[in-house]
């Protein structure tokens, strides 16, 4: 692990309308990068809200939000969109397939907005397929699923696919928004496992969100959003 | 992978819906152009009804009722042209040929002209085609009969059989001149005109026929056929004369002389001006049935956009997982935008060919029943342009549901609603 920061907060306020109580206030916040980060925080506490404010979906009312030393504050939309587009692998809680492709299909899909991303695919493996196989094959995924419609996966099985996604192309961050809250024990934690070693050989940090603390100990840094967020319980009783 | 391969395989997922508009698209493509083809066809029929014909002259009265009843066989004359005014106007030196035509008369609803050979020799249609003989000679004998291709088609009639030719053009006429049947001598090729539907007998056939019904009905004193050789069968009257005159100059000026001609009542039209001023009056209703067709071409395209519009509501999902792979907003309103075109040019091809589908059953079936020859021809510019703004339009219309994907990717994100 090194010590370059991946992520660097500092007076970050956000509200969703004009003269009202802020949502979020955050006076600072660093992540390294190749950290393994849970964050966690009650329903309504603002996780979707800062994880749209770092991606560059949600705009900052003031304060700064640097990105591997871009400054997303001061990015156009069209620069935010490349950014991220090169930088962050996303998982969503479920669903993350799109139904009408491949199994390789759907892994390989950044490989056709990010040229760095592709070009590092393609490094590493020789082709995009092969790469989405070979990362597939790490993620446990058998063979014989790969010529499968999508929609006859488990939905565990439907997630690590998804984290195969997140992970082509070696981005520098991934994001994973709850991505085991439809996941029974086992599973949950076998599906971190294999995305910490992932994350581990290929050097990306992770930033996992989740409300369930049994996870917690996996993990060695944990943010609590309500700790860290001075404008926390102001909206607690009704976002 | 491209955004329209993206596109092709998010409405394969969707195929149902899919197919269902581009069948509606391709519905209302078929008529549009099924709508125009008729029309022009059915003008370009008409047209070539009469080549090379300087002038049409008969009783005075419209031009287009002249023409109606003179070369289209509709309707009656209400006037005839006696033998000696026909007689004097061909005369003019500016005449190269004429061939006067006698009509009145009918057989199982078939209208009877009687002509003379000259008839075989001038009369011209479509691009300046001539009649040609598919069987058989043409006449000589007054009670020789030349018969067009549909009247042996569809009475089953060959060379050497005998015919009864009713008096007046109803179909079933209590009159006939059963007192001298006539003879097929010939059988002329298909035209796609009203010759085909025309039994062709000499001037002095309809002479005989009508010898002793000096007052419109027969009044005793009718000829046997043994006697066609004992009396004169100069015509007294005719229904009306085509002149094709020597050089296209004079054409005016003698139409002119002949509207002005002083011992009876007569008019001299133009055909070409005549059938511009017919296809005019029926102007109206072809462009009501472009009208209504171009409609429905909307409403298909509508439909597609009603389609497209629910289903992105049910896509935001797929909106924001796209997106979520680094996506642009730009790449949602492409992925949209491909969406449409492909759906209306899906439609447009299919349109195309269940026309030509359409066309090889209704070919036989047009021919048959309303003697207009239907061209299994290619696609017109004029069609081709259609398509394109079918298609042009089909674009267009996809910028509503790519311009709402687009704000809808903006704002949700990341974030999948719903």
């Amino acid at each position: 692990m090194n010590n370059k920061t991946l992520l660097r907060i500092q007076d970050l306020k956000f509200g969703w309308r004009e003269n009202q109580p802020l949502t979020l206030s955050i006076p600072a916040l660093t992540i390294a990068q190749g950290e393994k980060v849970f964050l966690k925080g009650p329903s309504g506490s603002g996780k979707s809200t800062l994880l749209g404010l770092i991606t560059g979906i949600n705009q900052a009312a003031s304060g700064s939000i640097e990105i591997l030393g871009s400054e997303m504050t001061k990015l156009s939309n069209k620069a935010k969109d490349h950014f991220r587009a090169d930088h962050l692998g996303y998982i969503f809680q479920q669903f993350n397939l799109l139904p009408y492709l491949s199994l390789i299909e759907n892994v390989s899909l950044p490989c056709h907005f990010s040229q760095s991303r592709k070009a590092k695919a393609l490094q590493l493996s020789g082709s995009l397929e092969q790469e989405a196989k070979r990362l597939l094959d790490h993620l446990e995924i058998p063979a014989a699923l790969l010529h499968r419609p999508v929609t006859e996966l488990s939905i565990g099985q439907q997630q690590r696919v998804a984290a195969a996604r997140a992970l082509i192309g070696r981005p520098a961050f991934l994001i994973a928004d709850e991505p085991t809250s439809s996941l029974d024990t086992d599973a949950r934690e076998s599906f971190i496992k294999l995305l910490f070693n992932e994350c581990d050989q290929a050097d990306i940090s992770l930033i996992f969100v989740s409300h369930d603390p049994s996870l917690q100990p996996l993990f060695s840094r944990h943010i609590n959003l309500d700790e860290i967020n001075l404008a926390a319980g102001a909206h607690n009783g009704h976002r | 992978m491209a955004i329209a391969k993206l596109a092709l395989k998010s409405l394969y997922n969707r195929r149902v819906t899919a197919i269902l508009t581009v069948l509606a698209i391709a519905l209302s493509v078929t008529l549009l152009l099924g709508v125009e083809r008729v029309r022009t066809q059915t003008k370009e029929n008409f047209a070539n009804t009469i080549s090379s014909t300087d002038l049409v002259v008969g009783a005075r009265t419209g031009q287009v009722q002249l023409l109606l009843y003179s070369v289209f066989r509709i309707g009656n004359a209400t006037n005839n042209v006696s033998w000696q005014t026909y007689q004097d106007i061909i005369n003019n030196p500016a005449v190269k040929w004429s061939v006067p035509f006698s009509l009145g008369d009918a057989h199982k609803g078939y209208r009877v002209l009687g002509t003379t050979e000259d008839y075989f020799k001038f009369y011209k249609y479509g691009k300046k085609q001539d009649l040609e003989l598919a069987n058989g000679a043409v006449f000589n004998y007054p009670t020789d009969a030349v018969i067009g291709a549909e009247v042996a088609r569809k009475l089953n009639y060959s060379v050497g059989q005998k015919i009864v030719i009713s008096h007046g053009s109803a179909a079933v006429s209590f009159s006939n001149h059963d007192n001298l049947p006539f003879t097929i001598v010939g059988i002329l090729k298909p035209t796609g005109t009203p010759v085909d539907r025309t039994i062709h007998v000499p001037l002095s056939g309809i002479e005989a026929i009508h010898y002793g019904w000096e007052s419109g009905s027969p009044q005793g004193g009718q000829l046997q056929p043994e006697q066609l050789d004992q009396v004169s069968l100069e015509p007294k009257v005719i229904t009306a004369f085509l002149l094709g005159l020597s050089s296209k100059m004079q054409t005016f000026m003698l139409q002119r002389s002949i509207n002005e001609y002083r011992e009876e009542a007569i008019m001299a039209i133009l055909p070409g001006v005549a059938l511009q001023e017919l296809w005019s009056t029926m102007n109206m209703a072809e462009q009501a049935l472009i009208v209504v067709s171009g409609f429905v071409v909307v409403s298909g395209l509508l439909g597609m956009l009603t389609t497209i519009l629910t289903s992105l509501n049910e896509r935001r999902r797929e909106m924001a997982i796209l997106r979520s792979v680094g996506a642009r907003p730009g790449h949602i309103f492409t992925l949209l935008i491909a969406e449409a075109g492909i759906l209306a040019i899906a439609g447009a091809l299919l349109g195309v060919i269940s026309l030509y589908t359409l066309l090889l059953i209704i070919q036989p079936l047009a021919m048959d029943m309303f003697g207009i020859y239907v061209s299994f021809s290619m696609l017109t510019h004029y069609e081709l342009t259609l398509l394109a703004i079918v298609v042009a339009a089909g674009f267009l219309i996809g910028l509503v549901p790519a311009w709402r994907a687009y704000r809808m990717s903006l704002s949700d994100g990341m974030t999948i609603r719903i």
